[in-house]
């Protein structure tokens, strides 16, 4: 109950001004009816007033705009701008480090959306891979055939990857655990199927080759010959800090504790009276974006898109990630994703045996952690 | 319309082989709540040892599918012991993460190891075929059909009417409750995962005579069991046997009359289908 009544429950109380929905107070004459009627009051809260935050209740609009930056965010979000602000001051003439750490960041992201169903209702979907293969293709077609802005690509793959996430998870939503690891899995062979077998839209088993890349205002103070992919860098880089810090903030928020409570007995929750397979629809759709403008910035990074990329194990990698990062911050994501991809990458110097890297850790990770629970993973 | 019975013969040959695959799982998920993603690599593995044993070293069919059984039953055990008994007490998600993983290692392993071979199927001892009112019965096909049924009687029984099944269904019912009057449950979770992978082993010896072996052969089984086992009910044998029928038969027909590249989404649809029908039957355990 704690969990789900979270953080909504100071500002419904100020709301209220303290008066009747005091827990003291339901203890008092009324009795059990009068409690339920309080237990649903308060579980009523985050879906009515989403903003039903303590400090979101006492600041003007410029202030919530910028309440992203919570206060449990900061450490997290200075850590990583000075990281990335050291990266490109360090590696600022190195093309192929910041390649590396450019496709790093691109995973991050990615990774971050498998995050929000794992770390949110604790859905295991296995179709992410095909959704960020969906923003991938989605902004390679628009900007080679439709001759688009990366922008304006942007905009409308991310857009095209949430609705086909919506589609998906109306019929993935309708069944919890195995089954929807077994439908999204389904979901995420037929997608690579769609890619490898729409050759007229897609290139077939080829794929899409000399896209454009992104281009951006380049730093003047590099070598022209690093210089586009420093500016890409930062620009990838940019989008994980505030990626993670939408997540972050989403899970803060009364979103984040009905999804966590839903993780943690989804009949619970139901009975309480929040719509689970809404909830879970929603953080799937949610995923579903974040996955797309991975593919977006992947495209826009390699300029090449081909179908055995966004495979099922480009899922399972991404739940490597996540188990490895810990399912309590989108940092901890983010910094897995930088650890799991630089080093086997710039000091192991591999690439083949990738996922065989990565099963063994996974295991190892779990069967070390997971004869308990892991980290509330159950 | 002719070429329908055909069609049927051929998708019952492949329901037997997808029943032989659902069961392995569904036995394994059913008694003890393992999602075993594995099971597909160990279909893939077979495939590949029957390959090696009946195209390289020549042995018969049947004696080289005397040679696999044991071997898939015991790397099933070992399976058991290294993998999934440290993980007793974990919960449904760490196992499905730690079974994916290992499934992606054996992949990985296999297509590192036997990646670059021309992928071949096995030699089949009986060629020729019976003709019965139009259609083509291959003697491999009877086979086939003849030694899935026998395996599939026999885990039938196994489950439904011996001691052993009944120790295995006081596990599933309650693992604790079992352990006290006396049940040895570590023997019981070794004694299944044996059975199962065995079936395994016999499905990818079966499979390797139909199909090219590559790396990737377990794969659509398996998912295709996960969609049979989702229609059948979790640990369900009756069940799994008629959503392999249904399936088997289905994909047949759709290669057979549109084209082989829907197979995968149709079977998909199939199961999206049913769950939009009862959804509640999958919600029972799983």
């Amino acid at each position: 109950m704690r969990q789900l009544i979270g953080r909504g429950e100071t500002g419904e109380r100020k709301r209220n001004g303290g008066a009747d929905v005091l827990p003291a107070q339901a203890d008092g004459d009324h009795g059990a009816r009068r409690k339920v009627a309080v237990i649903r009051e308060r579980c009523r809260a985050p879906f009515v007033d989403w903003s039903a935050d303590r400090l979101a209740a006492s600041k003007g609009p410029l202030a919530k705009a910028l309440d992203l930056f919570h206060e449990r965010q900061a450490p997290g979000t200075v850590v990583a701008l000075l990281s990335v602000a050291m990266g490109a001051i360090i590696f600022g003439n190195q093309t192929y480090e910041l390649q590396i750490f450019t496709a790093t960041g691109v995973t991050a992201v990615f990774a971050l959306s498998e995050s929000v169903l794992l770390s949110g209702a604790g859905d295991l979907s296995v179709a992410q891979g095909g959704l960020y293969g969906v923003g991938a293709y989605a902004a390679g077609i628009l900007v080679t055939r439709a001759g688009m802005d990366y922008a304006e690509a942007i905009a409308f793959a991310v857009g095209i990857a949430a609705l086909v996430a919506l589609a998906i998870g109306v019929i993935a939503c309708r069944s919890r655990r195995l089954v929807f690891a077994i439908v999204t899995l389904g979901v995420g062979i037929a997608l690579s199927g769609v890619f490898a077998g729409w050759s007229s839209l897609t290139g077939g088993v080829v794929g899409l080759s000399g896209i454009r890349t992104m281009t951006l205002p380049t730093v003047n103070w590099v070598s022209s010959s690093s210089s586009v992919a420093l500016s890409q860098y930062v620009f990838v880089w940019c989008s994980v800090i505030v990626v993670a810090l939408i997540v972050g903030r989403l899970f803060r928020g009364p979103f984040g504790h009905v999804l966590r409570s839903i993780r943690g007995d989804a009949f619970v929750v139901e009975a309480l009276g929040a719509r689970v397979q809404r909830y879970r629809l929603g953080a799937f759709v949610v995923a579903g974006a974040i996955a797309g403008l991975a593919g977006c910035l992947y495209t826009g990074t390699i300029g090449y898109v081909a179908p055995g990329t966004f495979t099922v194990w480009a899922s399972l990698s991404a739940i490597v990630i996540v188990v490895v990062g810990g399912l309590s911050s989108p940092w901890g994501t983010v910094l897995a994703a930088c650890v799991l991809t630089i080093v086997p990458n710039l000091v192991l110097g591999l690439q083949q045996d990738e996922l065989i890297i990565y099963a063994g850790i996974l295991y190892l990770v779990l069967v070390l952690r997971g004869r308990t629970r892991l980290g509330g993973l159950s | 319309m002719q070429e329908l019975p055909q069609y049927i013969v051929d998708g019952l040959v492949l329901a037997s082989i997808y029943a032989l695959v659902a069961i392995g799982l569904t036995v394994v998920f059913g008694a003890l709540e393992v999602p075993n993603f594995a099971h597909g690599g160990f279909v893939m593995l077979s495939a590949y040892l029957s390959l090696g044993l009946i195209n390289g070293w020549h042995l018969n069919f049947f004696i080289a599918g005397l040679v696999v059984l044991p071997i898939a039953g015991v790397a099933g055990v070992a399976t058991e012991r290294i993998v999934f008994r440290p993980l007793r007490q974990a919960g449904e998600l760490t196992l499905m993460l730690v079974a994916l993983a290992l499934y992606d290692l054996i992949l990985n392993v296999a297509s590192n190891e036997w990646g670059g071979q021309q992928p071949a199927s096995v030699r089949f001892p009986l060629q020729g075929s019976l003709h019965l009112a139009g259609v083509v019965i291959s003697y491999q096909a009877m086979i086939i059909l003849a030694m899935s049924i026998c395996f599939i009687t026999g885990i039938a029984a196994l489950v439904k009417k011996s001691q052993f099944g009944r120790t295995v269904r006081a596990v599933a019912e309650d693992p604790s409750a079992a352990e006290m009057v006396g049940v040895n449950v570590n023997r019981v979770h070794r004694s299944v995962f044996l059975v199962a992978t065995a079936l395994a082993g016999v499905a990818g010896l079966l499979l390797a005579s139909v199909e090219a072996v590559t790396p990737t052969v377990g794969t659509g089984p398996l998912l295709i069991a996960f969609a049979i086992i989702v229609i059948g009910g979790f640990g369900n044998i009756a069940g799994s046997i008629v959503g392999a029928l249904v399936i088997g038969v289905v994909e047949s027909v759709v290669q057979g009359y549109i084209d082989p590249v829907f197979t995968d989404g149709i079977v998909f649809l199939i199961m999206v289908a049913y769950l939009t029908w009862r959804p509640e039957r999958s919600m029972v355990r799983a």
